[in-house]
């Protein structure tokens, strides 16, 4: 319990906005079904959101506008992990072009997984340095737009 | 241990020395601890602290060949002594020419690692400097922090190059 705290008192350690909801339902133990009653979500859809099965963009700014401000997440999180979560849904990254190098002593549980994270957060950051070319040149307006729409239903919701 | 491994082995030292000396007669003086970061990013690499990896992970490494951008990610969680072998084990693999995990067995896998792990202990410890300054120290921790590496590092370092006779 106490890594999870630690886990969402560091936001920057997620690619995502729903895996940060996921664990912040989970570590207030929020009923799903009271959100998705609330916010007009039908409880399939929520749970392909929180397995980052949904495109952000596909979902909506309105939506994520009243899911954020039903659970009362910080806006400064929200947004940071949106233009985060937009950016990775709109690349085709594969771990396949990676090495890691791992701690043998700590086991190699989730190998892949934290393998996928890191090379995402490693993209992302590298991106901001100097664009990728192999990346989609649009997301920087396609993650704009976004956030126009969000901040006018978040402060009208 | 088969010869042809330990030949292997002499071949990432050797290759490790060329890229420090290669480094240091462009940059000189020479310094200790080995400047890995500068000496990484002379060669075109760019390192990023990441919050993601997990507690399992040390470092990762994408080679982004359609742009030309080497890029080694390292979990911020580790000790400073090991973000430093890491740079510099992910330097080992890229320089030894290794291809990436995913066209590689679990053995392939298990050497390449060795390989990078030789790599970088002899470029954070080049056998030079390292005979060098055990003329004059001798306390394993005083060198440890000279090199800026952990004591077990150092340890394998000088047992491996059969140096304990100078301790």
């Amino acid at each position: 319990m106490q890594n999870r705290r630690n886990k969402l008192n560091n936001p920057k350690s997620f690619n995502s906005l729903w895996d940060y909801i996921k664990l912040f339902i989970r570590d207030n133990s929020i009923d799903t079904d009271s959100i998705s009653q609330y916010c007009k979500i039908e409880a399939t859809l929520f749970s392909q959101l929180l397995d980052n099965k949904i495109r952000v963009v596909d979902f909506g700014p309105k939506k994520i506008a009243q899911l954020v401000k039903y659970l009362n997440l910080k806006i400064e999180v929200v947004r940071d992990l949106l233009i985060k979560t937009i950016w990775l849904n709109e690349q085709n990254i594969t771990i396949k072009e990676a090495m890691a190098r791992y701690d043998p002593n700590k086991g190699l549980d989730h190998k892949d997984a934290s393998m996928s994270s890191g090379l995402k957060e490693l993209l992302f950051k590298a991106n901001k340095v100097k664009p990728l070319e192999q990346l989609n040149p649009n997301t920087e307006q396609i993650t704009n737009n976004f956030l126009i729409e969000f901040d006018k239903y978040y402060r009208n919701s | 241990m088969n010869s042809s491994f330990q030949k292997r082995k002499g071949y990432c030292r050797k290759f490790a020395r060329k890229i420090v000396n290669d480094y240091f007669k462009n940059n000189p003086p020479i310094e200790l601890p080995i400047p890995v970061e500068k000496l990484a990013t002379y060669n075109g690499f760019e390192i990023f602290e990441l919050d993601s990896l997990g507690a399992n992970q040390r470092a990762i490494f994408y080679n982004s060949k359609i742009e030309n951008r080497k890029l080694i990610g390292i979990n911020k969680d580790y000790h400073i002594n090991n973000k430093r072998f890491s740079i510099g084990h992910e330097l080992g693999h890229y320089f030894l020419g290794h291809p990436p995990e995913f066209d590689c067995t679990e053995d392939e896998i298990k050497v390449y690692n060795q390989e990078a792990d030789e790599f970088s202990g002899e470029l954070l410890l080049p056998l030079d400097l390292l005979k060098e300054k055990i003329k004059e120290i001798k306390n394993i921790k005083e060198l440890a922090t000279i090199f800026q590496v952990s004591e077990q590092a150092l340890f394998i370092k000088i047992q491996n190059q059969g140096l304990l006779k100078h301790l």
